[in-house]
């Protein structure tokens, strides 16, 4: 039977066998594949804080990598050739067509300040700057090579030391970037506050670098001119459902450097979303804007309010404009907490296809193991709930403790399994069982085909 | 070295048997994608998509025998999305372009046929009489009886069949 088709199907592989390919770039194409897991391996290290950390900042910078091979447009080109300084911008910003694309329409400002102390050298080579944020480039140079420094802090303030209303949303996670390049060249990234304008074009930027056990302070007065360009407000307001959940769009504002969409999540919703990590802006010509690479994203309280930052189509070479879904991580709200009860030593609660497992308590310190298969995302709450309300904040290393909150010190691990170990201490004072963790992550997705034309 | 060892060390992490695998699957990947994708741009992008996810998941290999219908696998997933994300018409230019490949204007043909079967029906053509997977193994694979599998070969090669059929009719008209 089928006799026919089965020898078309033969002749077909056999035509398929006769097309050639080069062995290089097979080869290559392998090459650069392996590459780019082991690259995300390290930069989900920095994302697991993200998730972790109940401050509004985040992450992570400091793996942009060196891109040894750049192909950029002509535009691009003669740009990177004109200005000084800026062919080590390059490489940090190739990945965002936002700012590219800014750097293209000249909204760079070159600065090329420098300050030198014990055989180190900070440069800072210049900002972009827009109405709502600004990035600032900078450089770290060491007369010694492989000398190893680490950055301590980095900050920006007005001239009279006094705060910016801005977030910082740079930077690193667990660990501060170490710089044993001779050239190190990294960017800060800050936004305001809705309505607020980045400084008074009069600012004092600031490093600490840490030789050995000395931080040395670098301090650098700059001025810059100030964005004349508006933001694009787009009211939309328009509902979609992914998987029976309510999602409505209500604005996208795009500014040179950032996007940001504001979305609305219907409380009635059977499901908690708990990422969108696939958000981006598309266009007809198959330009993509994907989630600024640390994916910095602000929810309301009671998590009915997302604003999500997306690389910027501000410049955007085609008439017309999408925002697309993809896979969104989301949960059954009855599914969106564990329970441990630390006397029968049991979840009492976990969800169905639970990844949740090993609860070991002992000498009052409780862990567990999250089987998160090499995707290391935190997937709880950075607090737990006791019983009767009372909450606990995890301490890990890398936790900014906030005043007033009660801590328990905690540890979070890779296990050999690319799995994540949290192990945290019983509090002092007494508790009731069971304690509760919210899901902050869960690899469950709900996904539909969903665009929104934008313009 | 004997390939169950490599995809052994694979599985515990070492780089190195890993990109020895890959390179070695490299030629077979690349047909495969080839199949689906008809160009060749496409494909040694599936190829750098396939090793990545491939990397990625390397713990959730179970039978290191199995290691290449694995790698099969996550490529056909791939392809099959590429395949939805664009649109019919771009395929239908692709698959003119490689005409030139052969003579036999069935080609063509099988190609538009396999466009409207399920992905699971054209799964099982393509491990079967492309990748040359054995009914036994294939069975392994979805974990199926094999009395099951051929079954649902018979029903895919008959969708295939009716595929066929449809053109011809609408040549008639």
């Amino acid at each position: 039977m089928f006799e026919e088709e089965k020898r078309n199907l033969v002749q077909r592989k056999n035509s398929i066998g006769l097309v050639e390919v080069s062995k290089d770039k097979l080869h290559s194409a392998v090459q650069s594949g392996f590459e780019k897991a082991k690259k995300e391996r390290v930069l989900k290290r920095t994302k697991l804080i993200k998730r972790s950390s109940w401050s509004i900042v985040i992450a992570a910078i400091l793996l942009i990598s060196f891109i040894t091979s750049v192909s950029v447009s002509p535009v691009f080109a003669n740009k990177v050739a004109s200005i000084p300084g800026m062919e080590r911008i390059v490489g940090l910003i190739q990945q965002d067509r936002g700012l590219t694309a800014a750097v293209e329409n000249d909204f760079y400002q070159p600065l090329n300040l420098s300050q030198e102390k014990n055989g180190m050298t900070v440069t800072l080579d210049g900002v972009i700057a827009d109405k709502k944020g600004m990035v600032i480039f900078y450089s770290v140079q060491s007369k010694k090579k492989n000398q190893p420094l680490e950055i301590e802090y980095l900050k920006l303030m007005n001239e009279k030391y006094g705060n910016l209303p801005v977030y910082d949303t740079t930077f690193w996670g667990a660990e501060p970037p170490i710089i044993e390049e001779k050239v190190f060249s990294s960017m800060m990234t800050l936004e305001t506050i809705e309505n607020h304008i980045v400084g008074n074009s009069n600012l004092l930027w600031t490093i600490g670098l840490k030789n050995g056990n000395k931080v040395e302070q670098f301090q650098i007065p700059f001025k810059f001119t100030k964005s004349s360009v508006f933001s694009k407000t787009i009211d939309l307001n328009k509902e979609i459902m992914i998987e029976g959940q309510r999602i409505i769009v209500e604005k996208v504002t795009i500014n040179p450097i950032r996007a940001e969409v504001k979305l609305k999540i219907d409380p009635n919703n059977s499901k908690k979303i708990l990422s969108f990590d696939n958000l981006k802006f598309t266009n007809d010509i198959g330009d993509e804007w994907i989630l600024n690479n640390n994916g910095t994203s602000f929810r309301s309280l009671d998590e009915t309010e997302w604003t999500i930052t997306l690389q910027s189509p501000y410049f955007n070479n085609s008439d017309n404009l999408k925002l697309v879904f993809g896979k969104i991580a989301a949960i059954d709200k009855d599914d969106d907490f564990i329970l441990i009860d630390t006397e029968s030593k049991n979840f009492l609660k976990q969800p169905a296809k639970s990844i949740f497992s090993n609860l070991e308590i002992e000498n009052s310190k409780v862990s567990f193991i999250m089987d998160v298969n090499g995707e290391y995302n935190m997937l709880v709450s950075s607090s737990f709930l006791d019983n009767e309300g009372k909450e606990f904040f995890i301490k890990y290393d890398f936790t900014n403790p906030k005043p007033g909150e009660k801590y328990v010190n905690g540890l979070l691990m890779k296990t050999a399994e690319k799995g994540l170990k949290l192990e945290f201490e019983l509090p002092k004072e007494s508790i009731k069982n069971p304690l509760r963790f919210d899901l902050a992550y869960y690899p469950s997705w709900i996904e539909e085909d969903v665009e929104i034309e934008v313009k | 070295m004997n390939e169950k060892i490599l995809v052994k060390k694979a599985i515990k992490g070492d780089d190195e048997a890993f990109l020895t695998l890959m390179h070695s699957y490299e030629e077979a990947l690349y047909r495969t994608a080839f199949s689906y994708l008809k160009n060749e741009g496409d494909a040694l992008e599936a190829i750098q998509e396939v090793t990545y996810r491939a990397y990625r998941s390397m713990k959730t290999v179970k039978e290191p025998t199995y290691f290449k219908t694995w790698l099969i696998r996550i490529m056909m997933n791939y392809c099959q999305d590429v395949i939805k994300k664009s649109k019919r018409e771009v395929l239908e230019e692709r698959i003119l372009s490689i005409q030139g490949i052969t003579e036999d204007y069935t080609f063509l043909e099988v190609e538009e046929a396999l466009l409207k079967l399920s992905d699971y029906e054209r799964e099982l053509l393509h491990l079967k009489y492309f990748e040359d997977v054995k009914i036994k193994d294939i069975a392994v694979m979805w974990n199926t009886p094999e009395g099951t599998i051929k079954t649902r070969l018979h029903k895919a090669l008959r969708a295939l069949r009716a595929g066929f059929e449809e053109k011809g009719e609408v040549k008639r008209v």
